[in-house]
């Protein structure tokens, strides 16, 4: 058993707040073990409730859309959340959730050492930006922009953008946020000097 | 009032047709007209890939448009109403002010009526290159390969000269090659001007792969370090089929 799937079977036994007593099933992540590129949503949703899968349902879709726009697979990238269980009627999750559960992606970031951690939404920005000894204000006025920081010990890049899901009731988020993660796609991959 | 009326013979094809566009963009819009046929070309939002389709009047069974219209189709819904039409043996589509018919008989007459915006007239524009090297082949081969690919990474290096052509994929997780080489029953024709070799993302070449369920070739076409051309011709008319522009991994 590697190091993620014995952080996924741990938040699986997981009792650390009182969102296990509500969840169908925990929502650990899942991607490669040398992910490049890890994505962290906020918390779980309805579908990933259902599926114990991150990222399944109509924002999921759009993130599959997003992950294949920069030249890569889900398989390719680890896709996880701050909180890994839902909370009740898709509510914010709590300070106190944050805090019990945030110690599974400090352990997962560590595990996959990522290149690039692209957080999706205030929640998860939040947090990472506090670990990395930044100010947070909103998302708005920190999206899209690529910072060097250092997280966990780790050098890596971090870029903040909207949560998927903000994109299915909001179509401008939605190519504000095709516009960051173009930010990551490979240098020329671009027809538009050839027209 | 009916702007426009064509019966397409073929409902798996035109299906085909339809989930090649939806696999690049959500929503595009289609230009019917009398002398042209139904035109379409698309940059997807991230501009690494382009479709375009050409469908001359030739390709319809009836094909009954009085005047140049620009129609914007959400292709995702279009997908997933052809994904009923099960067993017909023909689509009709008829264009309205603001709204687009579906329909087709078999055992019984289905029909569906999707929202339809008016859209902005454009002409068809196609990335300038000079394609130097070129591979027709049947396409059945090409979501084979493209598998087989997939398995060891998300980035192919393709190479084309007078004699072969050479799809590798090389990542931590290992190797994969692909030979193509004159004189192989899948290989229809090769050549080149000059070899060439530039490297594009799998995942796009993966959706682009999609019409060979409904077309037997494909024919493609790259030069060095430019972007990548595929043609799936349609029905044998000169100019017919879709069209696929892939911008490639610059290495320099």
């Amino acid at each position: 058993m590697n190091e993620l799937e014995i952080i996924a079977e741990e938040v699986r036994r997981c009792r650390r707040c009182s969102l296990h007593k509500t969840r169908k099933n925990p929502v650990p992540g899942e991607g490669a073990e040398d992910a490049e590129i890890m994505f962290v949503g906020e918390a779980p949703g309805r579908n990933e409730d259902e599926q114990g899968k991150p990222f399944v349902g109509a924002a999921g879709e759009f993130l599959t859309e997003l992950i294949s726009m920069i030249g890569m697979t889900r398989d390719e990238v680890f896709i996880t959340n701050v909180v890994k269980c839902r909370p009740p009627h898709n509510r914010d999750p709590k300070p106190e959730e944050i805090e019990a559960c945030s110690p599974f992606l400090d352990r997962q970031i560590k595990a996959i050492s990522p290149r690039i951690i692209v957080s999706l939404g205030r929640h998860s920005t939040s947090y990472l930006f506090r670990k990395a000894g930044l100010e947070f204000r909103s998302i708005g006025a920190v999206r899209g922009r690529i910072v060097e920081v250092e997280i966990l010990g780790l050098s890596v890049k971090l870029l903040p953008t909207y949560h998927p899901a903000a994109s299915l009731y909001n179509p401008a988020v939605r190519s504000k946020i095709v516009e960051d993660l173009l930010k990551l796609r490979r240098e020329g991959t671009d027809l538009t000097k050839y027209l | 009032m009916v702007c426009a009326e064509v019966l397409f013979d073929d409902a798996k094809l035109f299906k085909g047709i339809v989930s090649a566009i939806s696999a690049i963009v959500d929503e595009a819009t289609l230009k019917v007209d009398p002398n042209e046929g139904l035109k379409l070309s698309a940059l997807e939002p991230a501009k690494t890939a382009m479709v375009q389709l050409i469908l001359p009047p030739d390709v319809f069974s009836e094909f009954k448009v009085e005047s140049e219209g620009y129609y914007t189709v959400n292709f995702k819904d279009f997908e997933k109403v052809l994904k009923r039409i099960r067993g017909a043996n023909s689509v009709k589509l008829e264009f309205m002010e603001s709204r687009l018919v579906v329909s087709s008989i078999a055992d019984y007459r289905k029909t569906f009526r999707l929202p339809l915006l008016v859209g902005e007239p454009f002409e068809m524009k196609s990335p300038k290159v000079e394609f130097k090297s070129r591979l027709r082949m049947d396409s059945r081969k090409l979501p084979e390969i493209v598998g087989d690919l997939k398995l060891m990474g998300s980035d192919v290096r393709i190479a084309i000269d007078n004699e072969k052509a050479v799809f590798r994929v090389e990542s931590d997780r290992g190797e994969s090659e692909t030979v193509l080489t004159r004189g192989d029953p899948a290989v229809m024709d090769i050549w080149s001007d000059e070899p060439s070799e530039s490297m594009y993302p799998l995942s796009y070449l993966d959706k682009m792969a999609g019409p060979a369920k409904v077309v037997g070739e494909v024919r493609m076409e790259i030069s060095t370090e430019r972007p990548m051309k595929m043609f799936y011709p349609i029905g044998g008319i000169s100019e017919a089929g879709i069209i696929y522009y892939l911008a490639h991994i610059s290495e320099k």
